[in-house]
């Protein structure tokens, strides 16, 4: 899977989870989703659930950290480093 | 309006869309299976046996409505954990549930322990977040913002009780329908769990005042007590679950179906109150992702989501709780 591939897919769930009829472009990259009331805690479950069975990956419980889960970039940034042979 | 032909959820709700199938776009990615849940979970068996000499390995977050009973009865009895099972009495808990709370907790011999806040307090709180405006969209797909307001508050409350008290696992009576994880052990870096807590916590402190502080965590403790962040476990990804199984099981115990809730709570008055002023406000039923999902899993019929989705409120109740709003 190339980081094109990565982002498309995560930006259709963001698109069907946090925006639903809102454009990406309502979102900067480097944006807390947590601290602008994007995604709660049941919401950060979730979104592990999906990378580990959408991209292959196993994702720690110390992993889950604010610095790679708290923005679209930083989680695109987590992914593409647990996919890097 | 369109219903997904095969789990119930309609294009009213936001990220809903039903193809020309009549499928919605959560069935047509979905590969779920009936899975066999009936195994015994070594991981967490472990991790009693590490904490074996704790005077509780778990606090069981317990309501006393089926799902939390049924999840205290399974992991004192299949598990042999030793339990405190704390309750949230938010002054709404119906007191057919308090005796259940009683009747359970006696025969399993789990201590029990009921926390109350203000009722005033809360209702003001309660009628803050009622629009929906302090919760993320996709926490209002799961539940009603009161709700919302409530688990919140039960989560933080839970979580400095584990931390005062060296319990080292928090278990709570969530549905497969309500949590999707793979993962039924969990441990958050004190970090993440203060962050997730803070946007509520400063827009309910914002607009009620300091005094609502001492309601939600505090980040400095969370900090001071970083090593002693519990496990979160989710007993319904290793074990199975039909509600029909679960309240047989649970009668046998003493416990009864309290008669004055709605058709999807089996503890709380405010429920019924809650997802109307929810139906009215977004136009679709708090529960149908959490039946949804679990029609989808296999965990009941499509034709038993749609009879607990047509439940939507028990009119007694719902006028009793809608004017201790209105006089509040």
């Amino acid at each position: 899977m190339n980081s094109t591939d990565v982002k498309d897919k995560l930006l259709i769930f963001f698109q069907n989870n946090i925006l639903y009829n809102g454009s990406m472009n309502e979102i900067d990259g480097d944006e807390s989703l947590i601290d602008n009331g994007y995604i709660d805690s049941t919401g950060i479950i979730g979104l592990v659930t999906f990378i580990e069975k959408t991209f292959n990956i196993k994702v720690y419980d110390h992993e889950i950290l604010p610095e790679n889960f708290d923005s679209i970039n930083s989680i695109y940034m987590y992914i593409n480093s647990k996919l890097m042979p | 309006m369109h219903t997904c032909c095969k789990c119930l959820l309609n294009d009213n709700i936001p990220s809903v869309k039903i193809n020309s199938s009549g499928l919605c776009n959560y069935c047509t990615v979905s590969n779920e299976t009936l899975i066999d849940r009936n195994t015994v979970d070594e991981e967490f068996l472990d991790l009693l046996e590490k904490y074996k000499n704790r005077k509780y390995q778990v606090i069981m977050a317990f309501s006393g409505g089926k799902d939390s009973t049924y999840t205290l009865k399974l992991i004192r009895e299949k598990y042999n954990a030793s339990i405190l099972a704390v309750t949230f009495n938010n002054g709404f808990i119906s007191e057919s549930s308090l005796k259940n709370i009683n009747v359970v907790t006696d025969y399993l011999g789990v201590d029990s322990l009921i926390v109350k806040y203000p009722i005033g307090k809360l209702i003001n709180a309660f009628k803050f977040v009622k629009d929906g405006k302090v919760f993320p969209r996709m926490s209002l797909e799961r539940a009603s913002s009161i709700c919302n307001l409530c688990i919140m508050l039960i989560k933080n409350m839970i979580y400095y009780e584990a931390v005062i008290r060296d319990i080292p696992i928090i278990c709570f009576g969530w549905t497969p329908g309500q949590v999707e994880t793979a993962k039924p052990l969990l441990k958050l870096n004190y970090r993440m769990v203060s962050k997730v807590f803070d946007n509520v916590k400063n827009a309910i402190v914002g607009e009620m005042g300091v005094e609502y502080e001492k309601y939600f965590l505090n980040s400095e403790f969370i900090e001071e007590n970083e090593d002693k962040v519990p496990y979160l476990y989710y007993p319904f990804v290793k074990n199975s679950y039909n509600e029909e199984a679960i309240i047989e099981d649970i009668k046998q115990i003493g416990w009864e179906f309290p008669e004055n809730t709605d058709g999807n709570s089996s503890n709380c008055l405010l429920n019924s109150y809650a997802n109307q002023c929810h139906m009215e406000q977004f136009g679709y039923h708090p529960y149908a992702f959490e039946i949804s999902n679990m029609v989808r899993a296999g965990c009941m019929s499509r034709e038993e989501g749609a009879e607990k989705l047509e439940k939507v409120k028990n009119d007694s109740s719902f006028e009793l709780i809608k004017k201790i709003f209105q006089n509040t």
